[in-house]
């Protein structure tokens, strides 16, 4: 399988001098065609920054990015709009369909900014809704549909121009658990057609439908996981933690460092408290794998 | 790209659609602007024409005699340029001129258009404040205006108490349409009606006010009721059948140069120059006022502009999820452009149609009758577009290079 997504030392950085955030630290992540990857991670971790260089609305500040073999990492914004319009569909968690067009002419809009023919595009823009399984909606506005029919208007909207790679932002963000369940099988349709799906999401559950799951945190990929379509990860359970913390533990590790730096007591102290698992982990990245698989094995 | 551009129409009417009050508010100041010019200018057209006309039925080779020099002339003797101030001037035309003027042997008939101090009065107390012009038995036939009801008079009732009125006095002090045989007191003097005017259109002889409203009465008799307190402000002259007006135009002015003792106060006018230089004044005049009605274009422009961009602001979202499917920044650019010009066109053609609208009028309400040429109109709808365009831009770039990321997120 050919490569759809090749990030390397990609880092993304923003402000200057003392402000600097460091969004995206030197990720490096290959995706193939075909694959389903949820990407998982608290707030801040740096998954919206990596969609958005990923889905090429960002350039990364550092690093090489080639999306189906071509190098994109330094394109103008024109040329930039215009792999977007060819390679990438977007699907968002709040939809934006623009509320003035008719579900037909929000899905046939990428095929404009390509310069299809109005009867082309529409007649394709057709198609995608028939997929989706909205053909009685074409005409519809879209503050007269359903949140998920909606957002199925918007997959068929990322679909609709044959896209190397759909991303979809927490898709099911804002939906009720049933429409949920139909986007993601939407999805998953999609997925078994042969698309390559980048989906980020909090819930847990969705990620039965990825074959691949990331976990995000301080701007880096923790933990990257190939997962069989139907299983949840443990981790992924856990939201990508090593363990869930309660703040009675938070603290007391906050007391066990500080007592660790007193010498007469230090021996003790850390000795009963490294026999609790998560507790040295936290100091470096590379060591939380352990207590994770700790975890597992537990239930 | 003219897909897009077709797209990018579509799109801009369904916008200016779902916004309606916003944008017949935001096209009122094009609009305006556009009625005002058209409206301006067909105005002075229209006049213009009348002019025209007024020549086209008028006596051939009649000669013009104004007091104050009112052009100034090249060696040859042609018009070069009008002297406005000239109007303003205390220069006069006398009784001497008129007879000096009479006694050159190539001179057929001398008309003297002259006003006098005087109140209408009906028999039974009406009152009109008309103008009352004292005049020569050819005025009618050397301007070529047509008479409704009655006659004008003749040579031989020059010295009679006759008065040929305006429709307006007609209307106004008689309150009939044809007061024939009626009687107007003027100064304390009995005149008869004996004629009623057709309405007066703009003239090349009349040198501006509303003849409608004025009676006239033979010179004689003008003298005689205001004891030669005539103010003569024109005099036409006639040449003999064979004589050029170049010609006699040389001979009139040797004449006046020597009853005002050298002094080139007093400008004779052929008919070609008459109407010349009433066609520069008018056109003067209407410049003028299409110029401060373009003022109100711009300012239209302006307003576009700032509805622009708070069209721009609120539809951030729209423009990142634009950008986000695709469209590059020229893409964004052009939408919001056709939008703006769009507006601008319209706004520009519903102020063609007002325009119309308001020619009608003026011409139901007023014997004006208001010329729109095509030209003016094309030029008027051109310029509209052209501010369209030009206003805008600002919004537009302002649209295009917004970030997506940013745009996305904006509530």
């Amino acid at each position: 399988m050919p490569d759809v997504i090749e990030l390397t030392n990609v880092s993304k950085i923003y402000g200057f001098g003392n402000a600097t955030t460091v969004a995206l630290d030197e990720v490096n992540l290959i995706v193939k065609k075909g694959e389903f990857v949820a990407i998982m991670g608290a707030s801040g971790s740096g998954k919206s920054s990596l969609l958005n260089v990923i889905g090429l609305l960002d350039r990364p500040t550092h690093g090489t990015y080639s999306l189906s073999g071509r190098v994109v990492s330094r394109l103008r914004p024109n040329r930039l709009a215009k792999a977007r319009r060819d390679h990438i569909g977007f699907i968002f968690q709040s939809f934006n369909l623009l509320p003035r067009l008719t579900a037909l002419d929000n899905v046939a809009l990428p095929l404009a900014y390509r310069g299809m023919t109005q009867t082309k595009r529409l007649k394709q823009a057709g198609r995608a809704l028939e997929d989706v399984g909205l053909s009685d909606r074409e005409y519809y506005l879209p503050k007269n549909l359903s949140g998920g029919e909606a957002q199925r208007v918007a997959i068929a909207r990322a679909l609709v121009g044959n896209p190397s790679l759909i991303i979809a932002d927490e898709p099911t963000g804002n939906l009720d658990s049933v429409n949920s369940k139909i986007v993601l099988e939407l999805l998953a349709e999609l997925h078994a057609k042969g698309s390559t799906i980048l989906m980020v999401t909090h819930n847990p559950e969705l990620t039965r439908y990825a074959t691949r799951v990331l976990y995000m945190h301080d701007g880096g990929i923790m933990f990257d996981e190939q997962t069989k379509i139907g299983e949840v990860p443990l981790r992924a359970r856990s939201g990508g933690q090593a363990k869930p913390k309660t703040d009675e533990e938070e603290q007391l590790e906050g007391v066990s460092l500080f007592m660790s730096t007193i010498p007469a007591r230090a021996a003790p102290g850390r000795k009963k408290l490294t026999k609790k698992p998560g507790k040295k982990a936290r100091k470096t990245p590379t060591k939380r794998k352990t207590p994770a698989k700790t975890t597992g094995n537990k239930s | 790209m003219t897909i897009l551009a077709g797209r990018n129409v579509h799109m801009a009417l369904k916008s200016i659609k779902s916004t309606k009050l916003r944008s017949v508010l935001t096209m009122l100041g094009i609009i305006i602007g556009v009625a005002s010019v058209i409206t301006a200018v067909s105005l002075g057209e229209g006049v213009r024409k009348q002019i025209a006309g007024s020549v086209a039925t008028s006596a051939k080779n009649v000669l013009t005699v104004r007091p104050g020099k009112l052009v100034n002339r090249d060696k040859n003797g042609n018009v070069t340029s009008a002297n406005y101030q000239a109007a303003f001037g205390t220069a006069a035309l006398t009784n001497q001129d008129l007879q000096a003027i009479t006694k050159i042997q190539d001179v057929q008939s001398t008309t003297p258009l002259s006003t006098i101090s005087a109140q209408a009065i009906t028999r039974d107390g009406r009152q009109y404040n008309s103008i009352v012009i004292g005049t020569g038995a050819d005025f009618a036939k050397l301007t070529g205006q047509r008479i409704s009801y009655g006659g004008f008079f003749s040579d031989s009732e020059a010295d009679r108490n006759l008065a040929i009125i305006g429709k307006t006095v007609a209307e106004q002090l008689f309150q009939e349409n044809v007061p024939i045989g009626q009687v107007a007191l003027l100064r304390g003097h009995e005149f008869i009606v004996g004629g009623v005017f057709d309405s007066f259109g703009a003239n090349a002889y009349t040198g501006g006010g509303d003849l409608n409203t004025a009676i006239f009465i033979p010179y004689s008799s003008a003298k005689a009721i205001s004891g030669n307190a005539t103010n003569i402000y024109q005099i036409l002259v006639k040449p003999k059948a064979g004589i050029t007006e170049k010609a006699l135009s040389h001979e009139v002015t040797d004449a006046l140069s020597e009853t005002h003792g050298g002094q080139q106060d007093f400008t004779v006018l052929t008919q070609a120059e008459t109407v010349k230089l009433t066609g520069k004044t008018l056109s003067m005049l209407t410049s003028f006022i299409a110029g401060i009605a373009a003022i109100s274009l711009i300012v239209g422009g302006i307003g576009i502009m700032n509805i622009m961009f708070v069209s721009v602001t609120e539809r951030t979202r729209e423009i990142g999820v634009r950008k986000s499917i695709g469209a590059t920044n020229r893409q964004i650019y052009s939408q919001f452009s056709i939008e703006a010009t769009i507006i601008s066109l319209v706004g520009g053609i519903i102020g063609v149609l007002v325009a119309l609208l308001a020619n009608f009028f003026i011409r139901i309400g007023t014997s004006l009758t208001p010329v729109a040429t095509w030209p003016i109109v094309g030029l008027a709808v051109a310029a509209s577009t052209v501010i369209g365009i030009i206003f805008g831009t600002a919004p537009a770039i302002k649209a295009a290079r917004k970030d997506p990321i940013e745009s996305l997120r904006y509530e």
